[in-house]
């Protein structure tokens, strides 16, 4: 008798999500990203069906972070003043399918620059590449609303991902995409039941469920990863076994949670045994991407470009084997 | 009475000291002239809070002088009509007299919250406790008097870490005479059992926390003794029913232990004590019994309370019997068998830990509807509101939920509720009442704070209710009664609780609002040797379950964080409105 893989059957599926849109779809891009839809964990084909394969974005800023760690500044040191520059470099020789343009210096206290200047810089990326865009913002409510408020204005047709909403402060921002027709980030702090909350607040104001993706947060390997695995692992568990409030693609950040531990910060000379610093922080965030993204995740922003080449290629023999090439 | 409001810049030289005293607590401290009333309470280490930080705007530190002349600086938190009735903030208030103060927040708790026993009296026959007429306890056998002209008393008495009261019952006939209740004068010494235990800690410490419980208990005494003009030495008995803690501290025992897990408590048969050696204001010779304790945070008021309840009867049913207080308690089961646990609730139902919240005494918004913008509520007393009871906090959850003007997770709609938003020294809130119409004269606002503590609370009695549960293998479903003990006050809304999700969505005629368990558990105790066994028995019998240490715990409570919860489908019946 042949051993039979056992095949568990899931009753739910995944939202699908697509981000961005094209001359024929009101907006610029070239082409939209499609995420989500899956009917199985992830990369179980022989259990159900995984229609889209996870999306790689990269990151830029409208001001250089004041952390920024000295082994990715070999990379982007030319361009990284110039998130319109960086965003072409990223797309053109990293590979970045989506970018992410983080609005950092609206914060007011590191900068405190106007929601027409942080729309001057999406507008600037936009006119750059032609993927779509993430908008990625910060805690500071009051201003972010602003902000939120004026870059889905000048966007508007183009769908973008507009990164984040939290329980505390959802409706001014949730407006604002329902009413430019932009999808949107619902973020939670590492609780199943806080995810569900959030989604449940955005469905209650008719927030279309095709347009949401979640944000479990997660921390860098070595940083209560196992953890945000476990909790990501039970949202997409509850996901397919029905729960539409859970049903959603899952968005991560190993590259900007892994560009602030120390493990990719410190040089070589200071710490002899961790070994080449620059080798080390490719490791650390493709190690944080590769775990998280077998937790569920379907959409992965990176920062480095060493690491995005192999996380990149993982997915894609893991995709092409299903294919059976 | 003098009030000098001259120029309150003007130096009050610290050249003398006074003594200050609080009522209700009798607290007194020495300070120099010139000081602050606020600053004196903080020195008597009283509960008074200023959310304005002491600048005289948030008028939350309200009291009225009783005695005594002070120098009061006018300020926008007190209306002059207040301010010409006694009344002054602690901020803006300096001493230059002795002076006798009364915080009205503290109030004197009116009866009627405190010792509703609707249930009780409409279903004498089937609850466990036996009622009939009094018999003299063995205990105090040796003692009572034989003549037959003398009164022969006896009080039940229930100490929550909240409030405490006391009954005087004519032992001869079993007869209620006189009833009185007030704050625990420990408040001072933190807000919940947790705090008091820390407390204990320090050197010297038990014996104050002892010594105010006791003197909380005299002073409820004398009051009862005043009412019906009767002398202590006539009080043969004493039957005492509080949580552990309390109970620990009555008994001037070190709690410091309870914390700590695991831990066999040590009071898990009645307790005899003798007055005198307790210091309580009784006849010397006479015996005072402490109900038992199941575990840390399962007390004598559960076991005593249980005899309120039929649970202890019934071979067939599964109950459920909650005690919504400061702390929550939950016992699950029947004749054959109990599991119990506690939970840290808060004591928003209870009236504190809400900028709106009071305890049920006279003043209190017990109902109150919302119907499209307008506000309908009733007070209890009549009159003017100062505040809101726990029936009224949950029917105003209730309406402000199912009409939207909050969402599922409590934040205010800009949009629904625009024309009663307003802004507080704690955040943006929704208006129940304009100053001109509320007791205090000033805005009676529910703000988002109180709103998360309200839904912190019911979240952590539901999540509780549905571990306990989930731990003998039942669904809510299979639950034939639900037995509710706490300070709700008189008209707790069933439906509304459950539309807020702090109990199970079950056909409504299996709750039974049973008012203050504890007291009435105390005084079957009291009034029947046949109870104080039954009481023992029961004691021996309840399993107790820690629920800290409970995995599951947390992620039921944060499920629990959600109006009515986050799995709507536990709540079919709300769903319905809901999706109206």
């Amino acid at each position: 008798m042949g051993f039979e893989i056992p095949i568990e059957k899931n009753s739910g599926k995944i939202a699908e999500v697509t981000i961005g849109a094209t001359s024929e779809q009101g907006g610029t891009r070239s082409n939209t990203i499609t995420i989500g839809g899956s009917t199985a964990l992830p990369f179980l084909f022989f259990e159900g069906e995984h229609p889209n394969r996870p999306a790689l974005a990269m990151e830029v800023f409208d001001k250089v972070p004041a952390k920024y760690p000295e082994a990715l500044l070999d990379y982007y040191r030319d361009v990284i003043d110039k998130p319109a520059d960086m965003a072409k470099k990223c797309v053109e020789q990293y590979g970045a399918e989506l970018i992410s343009v983080r609005l950092d210096e609206t914060h007011p206290e590191k900068g405190d620059r106007s929601a027409d200047e942080a729309a001057d810089v999406v507008r600037q990326v936009l006119d750059s590449v032609k993927v779509p865009l993430i908008i990625t913002g910060h805690s500071h409510y009051e201003k972010i609303n602003v902000v939120m408020k004026k870059v889905c204005e000048v966007t508007a047709g183009e769908n973008c991902l507009i990164n984040y909403v939290e329980t505390d402060n959802y409706k001014t921002i949730a407006a604002a995409c329902m009413a430019y027709n932009h999808s949107i980030v619902a973020q939670s702090p590492i609780d199943v039941n806080m995810a569900k909350q959030l989604n449940i607040l955005l469905s209650d104001m008719n927030f279309p469920s095709e347009k949401i993706v979640i944000d479990p947060l997660t921390g860098a390997l070595g940083y209560g990863l196992e953890y945000t695995y476990s909790i990501m692992e039970r949202i997409r568990n509850d996901g397919l076994a029905g729960d539409s409030m859970l049903a959603f693609p899952m968005i991560i950040n190993p590259g900007y949670e892994s560009s602030r531990v120390k493990e990719v910060r410190v040089t070589e000379e200071e710490y002899p045994d961790w070994g080449d610093m620059e080798l080390r922080s490719a490791y650390w965030e493709t190690a944080t991407a590769m775990s998280l993204l077998s937790a569920g995740s379907e959409l992965i922003v990176m920062y480095h470009p060493k690491a995005m080449e192999t996380v990149k290629k993982h997915v894609d023999e893991l995709y092409s084997a299903e294919s059976g090439n | 009475m003098t009030v000098t409001e001259i120029n309150w810049s003007e130096e009050v030289v610290p050249d003398s000291r006074f003594t200050v005293r609080f009522l209700p607590f009798d607290a007194t401290v020495e300070v120099a002239s010139g000081t602050t009333l606020l600053d004196a309470a903080v020195e008597a280490g009283l509960p008074v809070k200023a959310s304005c930080g002491g600048r005289g705007t948030c008028g939350d530190c309200l009291l009225s002088i009783n005695s005594g002349s002070y120098r009061a600086r006018p300020s926008a938190g007190l209306s002059k009509n207040l301010v010409a009735q006694g009344y002054a903030l602690a901020c803006t208030t300096r001493v230059t007299d002795n002076l006798t103060v009364h915080l009205p927040q503290f109030q004197e708790l009116s009866i009627r919250s405190v010792a509703d026993s609707g249930f009780f009296n409409a279903h004498k026959d089937e609850v466990s406790g036996y009622y009939g007429p009094a018999s003299f306890s063995e205990t105090v056998a040796d003692v009572i008097p034989s003549a037959t002209d003398k009164n022969i008393f006896g009080i039940a008495c229930d100490v929550g870490t909240t409030t405490v009261v006391v009954q005087l019952v004519d032992l001869r006939t079993g007869r209620v005479l006189s009833t009185a209740s007030g704050y625990n004068h420990q408040l001072k010494c933190g807000d919940d059992i947790i705090s008091r235990i820390h407390y204990a800690e320090k050197p010297g410490h038990l014996r104050e926390l002892n010594t105010l419980i006791v003197a909380t208990i005299n002073r409820l005494i004398q009051k009862n003794l005043e009412t019906i003009h009767g002398t202590f030495l006539d009080i043969y008995y004493a039957s005492v029913s509080g949580n552990t803690t309390m109970t620990y501290l009555l008994l001037n025992m070190d709690p410091g232990n309870i914390r700590k897990d695991p831990y066999a408590v040590g009071l898990n048969r009645t307790r005899l004590a003798v007055s005198r050696n307790l210091g309580l204001k009784m006849n010397p010779e006479a015996m005072v019994l402490c109900a038992p304790a199941v575990g840390s945070y399962v007390g004598g008021d559960i076991t005593a309370g249980l005899l309120c309840t039929p649970l202890l009867r019934d071979a067939e049913k599964v109950s459920l019997f909650i005690d919504v207080g400061t702390n929550g308690e939950l016992v699950l089961g029947n004749r054959d068998w109990m599991v119990t646990c506690a939970c840290s609730a808060g004591p928003a139902f209870e009236g504190s830990g809400t900028k709106c919240g009071m305890p049920a005494a006279a003043g209190a918004i017990e109902r109150i509807g919302l119907d499209n913008g307008s506000v309908a509520y009733t007070v209890i007393g009549g009159g003017k509101p100062k505040g809101l009871c726990g029936s009224g906090l949950v029917d105003l959850l209730s309406g402000l939920f199912l009409q939207g003007y909050i969402d599922r997770g409590g934040k205010l709609s800009e949009e629904k509720a625009a024309d009663r938003l307003v802004e507080t020294e704690r955040g943006g809130g929704f208006l129940i009442e304009k100053a001109e119409r509320s007791y205090w004269e000033k805005d009676l606002v529910i703000t988002e704070n109180d709103i998360a503590n309200l839904i912190r609370t019911k979240g952590a009695v539901f999540s509780a209710c549905s571990l306990l549960l989930k731990n003998v293998g039942l669904a809510f479903e299979n639950l034939d009664a639900v037995y509710i003990a706490g300070g709700f006050g008189q008209y707790l809304n069933i439906e509304n609780a459950i539309s807020i999700g702090l109990f199970p969505d079950l056909p409504r005629d299996r709750f039974h609002y049973l008012g203050n368990s504890s007291l009435l558990g105390a005084y079957l105790v009291l009034i029947s040797d046949k109870n104080r066994d039954l009481v023992n028995e029961t004691a021996g019998r309840m399993t107790y379950i820690e629920l800290n240490t409970e995995p599951d715990y947390m992620n039921e409570y944060t499920g629990s964080l959600f109006l009515p919860h986050t799995d709507m489908d536990l709540f079919p019946s709300v769903k319905r409105i809901w999706n109206q």
